[in-house]
């Protein structure tokens, strides 16, 4: 078809539909299954880096910056306190619907963290950057070991 | 030789496995660390990070080199992806050698991984989508028959038997038996096992392909002035080549692997090799399916059309034989985590040329070796020679 014809509608020419359908079978990997069983427990781990003087969050069983392995002695919890970085309130989903309420997430460095951890904010109206939040866990017995067992970060 | 003379002077391997529970970056991590390590290097020592992986779909993560980045040290440095298919691994250290012979760095870290236990029920589904859309994936296309449809025409052609091609799988995993790495490894594997074993699209039984696996490895690349300050036994690069066929896969000669046979001649110029069944010592042809190794020795020259079969019967092609083809069990018996196969390769003949392969050690002090492997449509040939 020229170019210079506008097709208005895509079944104005002869297309084939087709799906890729794929499943993901997943591990956490062995410092992500131990954070996640944290989180079942209601704790909040990370991994410092004696060399680097980097504190990972979740928890990694590397560092990055040197390749240095993070074993058993790096391994501290953190938060469940923290101070909130950045946030953003979403109001369109990815297929264009509105949000009604609107989501609001946000970056949370937790005490003892360098890096942020980014999850829901909940239970408040008013966000600012810079203001102190706390985690909230689902009750015990609704945890599954996911990141959804933190519920998200409330005000302080 | 094009540019500055380059040397591999380290490497490191995970376990190949069916499934780990370690997550790709992790894997990356094992194989980075473990290659620094054995030549005494930090990541500060290292420039720039080459890092290979095939499908996306295989770890279920789009854009996975970039989420593999921070197990393969890429924080901070300069960092390019590798992407040829299953000719990633050999494709990788070439990209290593040209980043350093091209005097841009002096030092590289390749570290190729693939976790195929994540795609899920197996990853020959998301074959089907490396296919025409409109005029082949309605037929439900695979890797398996199209191979099995190569390796008809192939045994066609040359009237060779089953029974020539299963002596490669006999081989390599026994060989791979010797690998501490290896996930198929079988000392008292016989022909008849592979003769007996499942069809899976005829001529093509399950012990005539490679398993799928999960795994890393990594080496690690150095301008001449570095190697010979790390270590006392540099491998060096001596040629290289890389070639594709067309995409149509049906339009080639599916009895002779034309793009191998390209690239092979690319990288014996480069090696200044005339002769190469007597100057090449050690061979790591690319094994997805023992026929492949046939395949593959003949488009590298090192054996006439329809007569690679007879260097497995003879016992040429064993470790102790004149010219060893795949000492390592190669990916039907140490495994095949696609990118990181075609990199265990090049490992392979580092170790070798090393006198580190361990138990695998191929007698005689082999001089120089070739890895080579084979991708993208089926369609790409890489080659890389490396000598002490």
């Amino acid at each position: 078809m020229p170019l210079i014809e506008r097709i208005q509608h895509l079944d104005e020419v002869r297309t084939w539909r087709g799906t890729i359908q794929l499943e993901g079978v997943y591990t956490a990997g062995v410092a992500g299954e131990r954070w996640l069983r944290g989180l079942q427990e209601g704790k909040i781990y990370g991994t410092r880096c004696p060399r680097c003087q980097y504190t990972y969050v979740p928890a990694r069983r590397f560092c990055e910056r040197c390749l240095g392995p993070l074993g058993e002695d790096t391994w501290i919890e953190v938060g469940p306190q923290g101070t909130l970085v950045a946030w953003t309130r979403l109001h369109v989903a990815p297929d264009g619907t509105r949000l009604v309420p609107p989501r609001t997430l946000g970056l949370i460095r937790l005490d003892g963290a360098d890096a942020v951890l980014v999850h829901e904010l909940i239970d408040g109206r008013e966000w600012t950057s810079g203001m102190r939040v706390e985690a909230v866990f689902r009750p015990p017995a609704e945890r599954s070991g996911s990141i959804r067992d933190l519920l998200g970060f409330r005000p302080l | 030789m094009a540019g500055r003379r380059v040397a591999i002077v380290g490497a490191g391997m995970t376990k190949f496995v069916r499934r780990a529970l370690e997550t790709g970056q992790e894997l990356a991590w094992e194989a980075a660390s473990k290659a620094l390590e054995s030549c005494e290097m930090t990541l500060d020592q290292i420039d720039a990070v080459v890092l290979g992986s095939a499908p996306d779909a295989f770890d279920g993560v789009h854009m996975k080199v970039e989420y593999l980045s921070p197990g393969a040290g890429a924080w901070g440095k300069p960092t390019i992806r590798g992407y040829v298919g299953g000719g990633t691994g050999v494709f990788a250290a070439i990209q290593g050698w040209y980043h350093i012979a091209s005097g841009m760095f002096d030092t590289v870290l390749v570290v190729c991984e693939e976790k195929m236990s994540s795609c899920h029920p197996h990853p020959q589904a998301a074959f089907n989508y490396i296919f025409d859309h409109t005029l082949e994936r309605p037929l439900g296309p695979n890797l398996l028959w199209i191979f099995a449809l190569e390796m008809n025409a192939y045994m066609t052609k040359y009237g060779l038997t089953k029974r020539d091609i299963a002596m490669v799988a006999v081989k390599n995993k026994r060989n791979a038996a010797d690998h501490p790495a290896a996930q198929l490894g079988d000392p008292h594997i016989t022909v008849e096992d592979v003769l007996n074993s499942e069809v899976l699209a005829w001529p093509v039984q399950r012990l005539d392909v490679s398993p799928t696996s999960d795994g890393a490895v990594a080496i690690v690349m150095a301008a001449e002035h570095i190697a010979r300050r790390v270590t006392n036994k540099p491998v060096w690069v001596e040629g290289v080549g890389w070639s594709l066929d067309t995409q149509y896969w049906t339009n080639r000669d599916l009895s002779y692997p034309t793009y191998v046979e390209e690239a092979a001649r690319k990288a014996y110029a480069m090696a200044g090799i005339k002769e190469p069944r007597k100057e090449i010592h050690i061979v790591e042809p690319y094994d997805p399916f023992d026929y492949k190794e046939l395949h593959h020795l003949e488009g590298l020259l090192l054996a006439d059309r329809g007569k690679a079969a007879e260097l497995i019967a003879l016992g040429i092609a064993n470790r102790d034989g004149d010219m060893p083809v795949t000492p390592s069990g190669g990916l039907l018996g140490v495994g095949n985590p696609i990118a990181a196969a075609g990199l265990m390769k090049v490992a392979e003949i580092f170790w070798q040329l090393r006198g580190e392969a361990g138990k695998r050690q191929v007698p005689g002090q082999p001089r120089r070796g070739l890895a080579q492997a084979w991708g993208d449509l089926m369609q790409v040939g890489t080659v890389i020679i490396l000598g002490i």
